[in-house]
């Protein structure tokens, strides 16, 4: 018997409703593991996908090949424990969970549990590094190889109605939920649950009654982990493993666990199932309302859920209670900045003279990535936002430079200012969250807003010309051709002229009466607003100018690449220009050139090492690394320590030259700020 | 204690720019000897092929050693290995077995060894844009095709040079244009357009779903490729896009099944295991009709059975079908003796190995003095040669009219029969000229 065509219309909704339970499992059950790092740590832990990802290439390994697999490249990797032909599912199940809770350990011990009190860049710079390292390593040892996993849960159809849908994803779905409901009972009913609680309300209280707050933490991290690693393996049936696609799982778990207010499992299990749900009813709309964007819809998804978590829900979002005061990364002072200057651009021509093509090349995109770094340098610095959207406002001007030459015919130099401008008013839209909320949840926002961009405004086509990307018009002033291609010379004089006018800018703003009210917002929201600061206002003051400088980074990317497409501007890319901004020092504007030359992927310094070396493939490990290192025992950046080295030189030699008498000591050059905003999250 | 501390701080700062000034090279060059780039190259997925291992009868099958000495003739290669989504070591590593097997089988390049400098990219313009630039500075008489996505960006620096970029992988619009561009065979496009034809001219489809990934990537590719191929063959086709961060494939894959088709394409190179499996899982009983990628040894391992019955089409004898010839025993055999025992054989490994056999054949007598950039691409645009792991290939014929610098859009079509890929038809071309 035929079912009636209204019924069959509405059961053809609810398929994909239950289709989405796959998806929707695995960002409840990582949106757990961050719910469980964010109360017991502190940190939102972005590596929490790739943890995922690296420990269901565990569990491949062993249940493939009977090997067990170590998070090191060049040295064996490697161990066998098994015979070639692998060992039963629930034996490489059983070890991998195992193993998880090891690098869990060991990932909190030596990272994450000396940031406990560090302020929250540090966090995010570390989880950040964490991320990028595991991920190079999985490219560097597994490649981006299909790999086969055997059927872990019953896949057999099973008839709803008059569905039918698989049903290992309903297993996945009981399964999240019968995790969440678990975990809800420990924390509310167990004594470990309540010691957890008291210790994420009271810090020093629970230390008082003996609890010791680092050791809870470290096994809620455990337990965090280990869920990370049975998400990854329980999905391997049903999704395409490498080391990318895992990686993306953070964003919609980061929804549901924000949704949950980093606090509540019944509340992101739900969230992330039903994100799973809509992302895979999404699918079927677009076969109904054929006006939707076919493309970039589900992956947007999640930021319109933050965006609105944020909205509903910033008064609420959890504070953690914290024992100490959070202290912010110092901030440069720039000395003689018209001096400095007119030294930069003198040594920069000579430098772009002197060098050959590959060198050349090198210096120029050195100064762009420092452009770019010098937009965080205000927005993260000075204001201490942390914004992981700069690169995608790049991007934003980048596109609409082409736009503009092909619209209005407006060339260099207008075309670029217009350009710029055009990525202020997104700049703007990023900062409106950064009214409400800071910190961590900020940063998530942020993350959400460049997601979304690139899935939404880069993947369109109209916008950025897909696949085959952009070709941007050679910019020309007063006659002189300056396209790249022609000399090289003359572009990287623009470009350097430019970017010593931006540093100029930052430099100026730095010392200004602007700058200043940046600080005091930065160190005390309260406190600033007591003395007359708008600190609203300010927020996106500063949203804006960081906005404007990116887009005139990202405009002058687009004219030395002549073509331009998404593939510069993609999520990963913002997330690195944070994190080598933050490596160089994000206080300075010295920290932001020390990014472009030192730390930029096709920057001066990478470009010499690698024609002495050719370490080009390790690129993104060792970053991942050094990042995590550097967050770790050097909160400050590098250009700090070599501020200290350079100091602690100058006196050494004025001491020689005053034959002993201690000289008078100069004025540090930077503002350390001990006394941090209120704790990450807190209500305003 | 303090000032330990900040020591401590200072030193593993230092250490830090150190390690990531070191780390930090957007690309990495090679020389051609080396074989491997740190790391198993795929352990996991299951790719290493026993026909590339077997080297029993290598070395009869590779002839008598015939060392070539002298000053080196050096080629240039970029290759994405850093990509995180999608990455293709197997290019430099088959290439790299290739000229080695040339310079000690070969006789090299009229007795001058090849080196092959390779500079591994992940596929962004600025890091593809930063090894061309480096490539250039060691003066190659040629650019060997790698794999690259911002061949757009990278071309403009050849063409200053004068250099011409020879064979490799057609990844994208701008290789298979450019006038110093020759591609040997189209790798990536063809067979994309082949897939569409074949469904409707062949399997009778009147309606067809093609199921690609959401990125500017694969939404360009079945845009351009499958979608028009199957409407100018009379069919029609309707478009469902997987968005790449999306864990299963399974509503993308109703949604397409929804429409009722007669059959299925893919156009998901990196999402083949979780469409298939989800075509299995949702009792799919359409022909599947795939791009290349998704007939990898590790992928139909994988879909478990969700391959089985699956059509593709690639330009190269396919090394683990039942027909084995000439070509097909030396590949295996050179890659049994001189590629990592984990190499994937797949169709960009063998775009790499073939170039370098196609350059070495078209060139192994002439005299090196003669040899730079506008020679070679003369030569080639001459006349018809015989293409390795093919038949020939003629670039002054454009087999694809909007495409000039492919020589070649000869495929063949294969199916998966249980797990093994079996020959249903050679020298298919009908979908060279029917892109959008």
């Amino acid at each position: 018997m035929q079912a009636p065509r209204g019924a069959t219309h509405m059961s053809s909704y609810i398929l994909f409703l239950l289709l989405g339970l796959g998806s929707g499992a695995v960002y409840a059950v990582l949106g757990l593991g961050l719910v469980l790092k964010y109360r017991s740590a502190g940190v939102v832990d972005f590596a929490h996908g790739a943890v995922a990802m690296f420990c269901a290439y565990v569990f491949i390994e062993l249940r493939s090949n009977g090997e067990l697999q170590f998070p090191w490249i060049i040295l064996p990797h490697q161990v066998r424990v098994a015979s070639s032909s692998g060992l039963a599912t629930a034996p490489s199940i059983l070890i991998t969970l195992v193993y998880a809770a090891v690098l869990g350990l060991v990932f909190y011990m030596t990272i994450y549990r000396p940031l406990r009190n560090a302020p929250a860049l540090a966090r995010v710079g570390a989880s950040i590094g964490v991320m990028l390292a595991l991920q190079a390593i999985a490219v560097l040892n597994y490649s981006t190889f299909a790999v086969s996993s055997p059927p872990i849960l019953p896949a057999t159809p099973v008839h709803v109605a008059s569905l039918i849908v698989p049903s290992d994803r309903l297993y996945l779905a009981g399964l999240t939920v019968l995790v969440g409901f678990a975990l809800a009972a420990i924390y509310r009913f167990t004594r470990f649950g309540l010691v957890t609680r008291a210790a994420v309300e009271n810090e020093r209280g629970a230390a008082l009654l003996g609890h010791s707050a680092s050791r809870i933490a470290a096994y809620n991290w455990v337990l965090a982990t280990v869920l990370a690693a049975a998400a990854g393996i329980l999905i391997l049936p049903i999704t395409t493993l490498n080391p990318g696609t895992y990686t993306l799982f953070i964003v919609p778990a980061l929804g549901a666990a924000l949704l949950g207010r980093f606090s509540s499992f019944s509340v992101v299990v739900i969230a992330g199932l039903v994100i799973g749900m809509l992302q895979s009813e999404l699918v079927k709309l677009q076969t109904v309302w054929t006006w939707l964007p076919q493309q970039g819809l589900q992956d947007g998804l999640p930021f319109v859920i933050i965006m609105l978590a944020m909205v509903l829900l910033a008064r609420r979002l959890s504070a953690r209670g914290q024992i100490t005061d959070v202290h912010n990364p110092a901030v440069g002072r720039p000395q003689r900045p018209a001096i400095t200057a007119v030294s930069c651009v003198v040594v920069g021509i000579v430098a772009l003279l002197v060098a050959n093509t590959d060198y050349r090349s090198a210096i120029i995109s050195s100064l762009i990535v420092a452009c770019v770094c010098m937009s965080v340098v205000i927005i993260t610095g000075y204001v201490g936002q942390i914004s992981l959207a700069q690169n995608a406002l790049a991007g934003i001007s980048a596109f609409m430079l082409v736009h503009i030459a092909h619209g209005l015919g407006l060339g260099f130099p207008l075309g670029l200012i217009l350009a710029a401008l055009c990525a202020v008013v997104v700049g703007l839209l990023v900062g409106l969250p950064a009214v409400r909320v800071r910190g961590v949840n900020l940063a998530v926002t942020t993350l959400a807003t460049a997601a979304a961009l690139d899935a939404l405004v880069f993947n369109n086509s109209s916008f950025s010309g897909g696949f085959t990307g952009l070709n941007v018009h050679a910019p020309h002033l007063f006659g002189l051709n300056l396209e790249p291609s022609a000399s090289g010379v003359t572009f990287g004089i623009a470009v350097l002229v430019i970017v010593v006018l931006v540093g100029l800018f930052v430099a100026r703003l730095r010392n200004g009466r602007l700058g200043r009210a940046f600080l005091a917002v930065r160190s005390n929201e309260r406190a600033a607003a007591s003395i007359g600061i708008d600190v609203a206002r300010t927020k996106l003051f500063a949203f804006a100018i960081a906005a404007f400088i990116a887009g005139i980074g990202g405009g002058l990317l687009a004219y030395q690449q002549q073509n331009i497409n998404s593939a510069s501007f993609t999520l990963w890319t913002s997330l690195t220009i944070l994190a080598i901004t933050y490596v160089g020092g994000v206080g300075r504007i010295t920290g932001a050139i020390a990014a472009g030359v030192l730390l930029a992927s096709n920057g001066v310094m990478p470009t010499l090492l690698d024609n002495l070396f050719n370490f080009g493939q390790y690129q993104a490990l060792i970053a991942g690394v050094a990042l995590t290192l550097t967050a770790v025992a050097n909160p400050d950046g590098v250009t700090q320590e070599m501020g200290r080295g350079f100091t602690q030189l100058r006196r050494a030699a004025l001491r020689r030259v005053a034959g002993g008498r201690p000289p008078s000591t100069p004025p540090l050059a930077e503002t350390p700020t001990t006394s941090g905003p209120p704790p990450v999250g807190a209500p305003r | 204690m303090k000032g330990m501390l900040r020591r401590r701080g200072a030193i593993v700062g230092v250490c830090a720019v150190a390690a990531v000034g070191l780390a930090a090279c957007g690309s990495s060059s090679s020389s051609g000897s080396s074989s491997s780039a740190g790391g198993s190259g795929g352990s996991a997925a299951g790719t290493s092929s026993s026909a590339a291992a077997n080297t029993s009868a290598s070395s009869s099958v590779l002839g008598t050693p015939k060392p070539a000495k002298g000053t080196p003739v050096v080629f240039g290669m970029i290759n994405i290995e850093s990509n995180s989504g999608a990455d293709f070591p197997e290019v430099r590593q088959a290439a790299q077995a290739a000229v080695k097997y040339v310079n000690e089988y070969g006789g090299g390049l009229d007795g001058h060894p090849i080196q092959l400098n390779v500079c591994v990219t992940d596929g962004s313009p600025a890091t593809s844009v930063q090894c061309a630039n480096k490539l250039v500075a060691q003066h190659p008489v040629a650019i060997l095709g790698g794999s690259d996505l911002a061949a757009a960006n990278t071309l403009p620096i050849y063409k200053k040079a004068g250099l011409a970029l020879i064979g490799g992988m057609d990844l994208t619009p701008a290789e298979s244009a450019a006038p110093n561009s020759l591609i040997f065979n189209d790798v990536a496009q063809s067979g994309n357009s082949d897939i569409g034809v074949y469904a409707v001219k062949n399997l009778h489809a009147k309606k067809v779903s093609v199921i690609a990934i959401g990125d500017t990537q694969g939404a360009f590719q079945a845009k351009t490729f499958e979608v028009p191929s199957v409407q100018k063959s009379g069919g029609s086709a309707k478009l469902f896009l997987l968005p790449p961060s999306q864990a299963d494939a399974s509503s993308v894959v109703a949604s397409a099944q929804g429409a009722s088709p007669d059959a299925v394409l893919l156009e998901s190179p990196s999402q083949c295991v979780s469409i298939l499996t989800a075509l299995k899982s949702l009792g799919n009983s359409k022909p599947v009709l795939s791009i290349d990628p998704c007939s990898a040894p590790s992928v139909v391992k994988a879909a478990n059975g969700g391959a089985n019955g699956m059509y593709w089409f690639e330009p190269y004898q396919d090394l683990l079908a039942a027909n084995q010839t000439k070509d097909v025993v030396l590949t295996k055999a050179i890659l049994g003796k001189y590629a990592p025992a984990k190499i994937a054989i797949d169709s960009p490994a063998l775009a790499g190995l073939t170039t370098v056999m196609n350059v070495w054949n078209a060139f192994k007598a002439t005299p090196t003095s003669k040899l730079n950039s506008a020679y070679m691409l003369k030569t080639l645009r001459t006349g018809t040669h015989p293409a390795f792991l093919s038949t020939t290939y003629n670039c002054a014929m454009h087999p694809i009219t909007h495409e000039p610098a492919i020589c070649s859009a000869n495929e063949y079509l294969y199916q998966i029969k249980g797990t093994t890929p079996t020959l249903i038809q050679s020298n298919y071309t009908a979908g060279a000229n029917l892109a959008g």
